[in-house]
């Protein structure tokens, strides 16, 4: 089962130091991702759902974030036993990222053509420097390559369905729409056929209609591009829509997790049961909302028992004095919660 | 219906803004540029009402919401508070303390170099001649019924998580017991659980006041929990509204049905996102398009929609749209 | 970790304390600043020797136990005389960044605040002062004026405000754009309240960072006018002064202009780390 999976997350444990003690950003996280599916971890402000994210793609600094344990393995390979430079070779060809302000993402005073270009560029001399290639250096050769790199781009530009691509790859970010420079980001993210996409709140500063359009994209390029999508977001609606797989995560922790239509029928854990809880549906006159009760933990002190435990309706003794693990409930479904053993 | 009774009337209202450049610059290339934010508005809140506008960004709603307040001039058009136009409100305090405003992004809406009880209780400061024992008792008045007790007097905003800034929003908003509260996207930048917590707040608060609430917002959700009717909102136009459950459950303008279409529904059996066909982009409110502003992205659109601006007319009793083939949109 | 209850004076100290940059800075600064007023309280009496008497030592004699920093031509002790210059460039220094930080921070405030006709005034003046290298344009009004201290502040002041004025506008600029702006006018308050109440605290910070660099920079520049030699207040000594009065005993006694070069380069050098810092620390609390 593990060999299939593109990503196999394993007892992963990252914190950041600061000078009012370590914060448990990331603890004791197991996950996977086969291919050509799309898992989403779901969860609150501080949970460290973008902590994961940025740590599967090595781009997070450290200091001040240090790896406590645990292992990253993509495609059987321990990405945290690599050194930086091999590191780079994944980034962006293998694994990419794309974030959630599209605004800053691009660079201000370059043309999108030349942007996606220079993605293409810098991705295949990676790849080329792993596979030793020699390069035809003839005049005709490089004319060739130059109307080539044109192609790409104008490819890269319709596989993310941008109208009119010719005259948009001319165009400088500032007079593209906020939803336009994300499917750039997506098209320069995909132009290379990674096997992992990782998404962080990509449709969270866009208009309802644009973040519509976008994540059926996302969803619709899985297959074209032979690709899996991490998807990281805060709204489960969201997740709902597109994800094959939710991980919902509190406090650092993955809480629960199995396929989007299981939890969504029986959610198991108390959070997500609250979490769904508090989206609003339906008019007051209906079901007045029920708020979690409480507030965030502070993750600079690690209790002894499960961390929800003091906002749970249903906690008991037990949960105060030892962690719950992750079991497997039916299938693909996981939870941690003594309610369910 | 009588005037008297609604609260505000609001009628084809117009606010432009002037994006020619500073003071040097019209004066070289004698040209003006306008931004037609709100071009012909009409909406009206009743007494103990709770009305929703919503729209994407750049459709205007902001721009409604702070000329109903007062903060930026219209050109044309007419507000009216109670009935008395609101030129008649010789001071603007008055105006002032009946419509008061929780504003966008608790963050930058809180003075970071003022505490807690000064930020609270600072409209007490310009619109009443309370004292300052009389405006503090007021302000710890207030933020105990948003949630906050005394501990919370002395502190900056720095010292406070964003559901507590909220809180701080709310509570300067109902300090000097106003009529009509603004909303502006007041849980947009909030997490699930809080943003629960706050509209259930609101609830509370419009019972416990007598409030009447106007909620600007782009999550649909959101409009449908708290409001009784909502207007729907683009490029500077209404184009819909009528009673909430109406028009979110059964929309008939072909972008409301788009909008609807497009908010996530947290069910993975309904994939509604997956279906949506929406294309183009939210126009330019500079040079919006010719006749009905939706058309360049309708399904329905003819030849007529980029000649003719269609008017809001009536489709049901209390249900108003601006389209011309609205007979095309009617679920069979 | 210091938990102060007044939570603006707890800002300060988190600023104060935010790395070693700060910590560092901030000794080093308060012990020059205690011993420019120390001198400046007392006088002569808590030197060593009388920084005028001639004679207290053998002239041109090197540093030692009893005359630290040697003695100059006429045998006056160096030290004394340096410890005894403090408080003019420090004085000289807070002043002219004091009174340009003011005058500045108002103008700025408002010009961005209000926008409008005050506003380019303001920008286009500021722009021809810009053009005008400042050294010389002191130097002219101070010649204009005639030598002496109040006549060199004078002429710093002049030219030492604009660049406040610009920091002011721009952060002004940025604050007039939030919402608590828009909330105050909403709650019937005034232009005026709401530029002191609101818009000039918002912009202190980042100018604070920006002064206290500048401090340093106020010192480089009048030891240079004094050494110029358009401070002279024979026989009281000035740093710049002397380091251009000794400097034809570079070779032969080179403590005698080493030692007030040195001295004018530690108290730059520590505004500046305490400067540099605190711009650290202020960005980090904006974004925290």
């Amino acid at each position: 089962m593990e060999n299939k999976s593109v990503l196999n997350v394993s007892e992963l444990s990252i914190a950041y130091e600061s000078k009012r003690g370590d914060v448990r950003a990331v603890d004791n996280v197991s996950m996977s991702i086969r291919p050509h599916e799309l898992v989403s971890a779901v969860g609150e402000s501080g949970c460290g759902k973008t902590t994961l994210g940025l740590s599967l793609i090595g781009l997070l600094p450290r200091p001040p974030a240090k790896y406590l344990s645990g292992e990253i393995n993509f495609k059987g390979m321990n990405l945290l036993s690599l050194a930086p430079d091999e590191l780079r070779l994944y980034r962006g060809t293998e694994i990419a990222m794309i974030f959630q302000e599209p605004m800053t993402s691009l660079n201000p005073v370059f043309k999108i053509g030349d942007q996606i270009q220079e993605a293409i560029k810098l991705r295949s001399s990676r790849r080329k420097r792993s596979e030793t290639e020699e390069r035809d250096k003839s005049p005709l050769a490089s004319r060739i390559e130059k109307s080539d790199r044109r192609k790409q781009i104008i490819d890269v530009l319709n596989l993310v369905r941008i109208p009119d691509p010719e005259r948009m790859a001319d165009r400088y970010p500032f007079e593209l729409s906020g939803g336009m420079r994300q499917r750039v980001m997506i098209g320069m993210a995909l132009a290379q056929k990674p096997s992992l996409l990782i998404a962080d709140e990509p449709t969270t500063a866009l208009d309802v209609t644009t973040q519509a359009q976008v994540l059926k994209l996302m969803r619709g390029l899985m297959e074209e591009v032979d690709t899996s999508i991490l998807l990281i977001t805060h709204d489960l609606a969201v997740a709902s829509q597109i994800a094959d797989r939710i991980a919902v995560m509190y406090a650092g922790q993955i809480v629960e997790e199995g396929d989007v239509l299981d939890l969504f029928s029986h959610p198991l854990h108390p959070y997500t049961r609250g979490l769904l809880a508090c989206i609003p549906s339906g008019s007051k006159e209906g079901m007045r909302l029920k708020p979690i009760q409480g507030s965030a933990p502070d993750l600079r002190s690690i209790p002894a028992g499960c961390k929800f435990a003091p906002r749970c309706p249903h906690m008991t003794k037990k949960c105060e004095i030892a962690k719950p693990e992750l079991i497997v409930k039916e299938g693909s479904h996981r939870v941690a919660c003594y309610l369910h053993e | 219906m009588s005037e008297g009774l609604r609260l505000l009337q609001v009628e084809n209202l117009v606010v432009y803004f002037d994006v020619g450049g500073t003071f040097s610059v019209p004066l070289v290339t004698k040209r003006t540029t306008y931004v037609k934010a709100v071009d012909g508005v009409s909406m009206d809140v009743g007494v103990g009402e709770t009305v929703a506008v919503v729209g994407e960004s750049g459709c205007g709603k902001s721009t409604l919401a702070r000329a109903v307040l007062g903060l930026v001039e219209s050109k044309r058009g007419s507000i009216r508070i109670r009935g008395q136009d609101r030129a008649a409100f010789k001071h603007s305090k008055d105006r002032f303390r009946i419509i008061q405003m929780v504003f966008q992004d608790p963050d930058s809406s809180l003075d970071p170099t003022m505490k807690v009880k000064d930020t609270v209780s600072e409209p007490l400061v310009g619109l009443s001649s309370m004292n300052r024992t009389g405006r503090e008792k007021k302000a710890v008045e207030v933020l105990n019924a948003v949630g906050l007790d005394d501990e919370f007097l002395d502190r900056l905003p720095r010292q406070l998580s964003g559901g507590q800034k909220q809180r701080v929003n709310i509570a300067r908003a109902i300090v000097t017991e106003p009529s009509l509260v603004i909303l502006d996207e007041p849980t947009s930048a909030l997490d699930a659980s809080v943003q629960a917590q706050i509209l259930n707040l609101l609830l509370d608060l419009q019972e416990k006041y007598s409030l009447s609430y106007l909620i600007i917002t782009h999550n649909i959700s959101v409009a449908e929990y708290l409001s009784d009717r909502t207007y729907v909102m683009y490029a500077g136009k209404i184009l819909e509204h009528g009673p909430t459950n109406a028009v979110i459950n059964e929309p008939r303008h072909p972008y409301t049905i788009a909008l609807i279409a497009s908010a996530p529904v947290p069910d993975p059996k309904e994939r509604n996102l997956l279906k949506v066909e929406i294309v183009g982009e939210v126009p330019s409110v500079i040079n919006p398009p010719p006749g009905c502003r939706f058309h360049p992205r309708c399904p329905y659109a003819e030849q007529k929609c980029s000649n003719q601006e269609p008017i809001l007319d009536p489709i049901s009793p209390e249900r108003f749209a601006a389209c011309h083939f609205i007979g095309k949109t009617a679920k069979t | 970790m210091i938990k102060i209850r007044n939570p603006r004076i707890q800002y300060i100290v988190e600023l104060l304390t935010y790395n070693n940059e700060t910590k560092l800075g901030f000794l080093l600064v308060a012990a020059i600043v205690a011993a420019a007023i120390v001198v400046a309280l007392t006088g002569i009496g808590v030197l060593p020797y009388d920084p005028i008497e001639q004679d207290v030592g053998p002239p041109l004699a090197a540093p030692s136990l009893e005359h630290p920093f040697g003695t100059d031509i006429l045998g006056r002790d160096v030290f004394s005389r340096i410890l005894y210059a403090t408080p003019n460039d420090i004085f000289v220094s807070f002043v002219v960044v004091g009174v340009s930080f003011l005058v500045g921070a108002l103008l700025g405030a408002t010009a961005g605040y209000r926008g409008g006709l005050l506003d380019e005034a303001l920008m286009r003046y500021t722009d021809v002062i810009f053009a005008i290298p400042a050294l010389v344009l002191a130097i002219s009004i101070a010649v204009i004026l005639g030598p002496g201290m109040t006549h060199m502040m004078y002429a710093l002041l002049i030219i030492w405000w604009p660049p406040y004025a610009r920091l002011a506008r721009g952060e002004a600029l940025r604050v007039s754009h939030q919402n608590y702006i828009e909330a105050a006018r909403a709650s019937g308050i005034g232009s005026f309240r709401i530029l002191t109440r609101h818009v000039l605290p918002n912009i202190l910070t980042p100018m604070v960072a920006y002064a206290t660099i500048d401090i340093g920079s106020v010192v480089i520049i009048y030891a240079g006018l004094s050494y110029l030699g358009l401070s002279i207040r024979p026989p009281w000594p000035e740093w710049g002064a002397m380091v251009s009065a000794y400097q034809d005993y570079l070779v032969s006694a080179p403590w005698l202009p080493l030692f007030p070069a040195f001295v004018i380069g530690i108290v730059v050098v520590a505004f500046s780390i305490l400067g540099d810092g605190l711009r650290d620390a202020v960005e980090a609390a904006r974004i925290g």
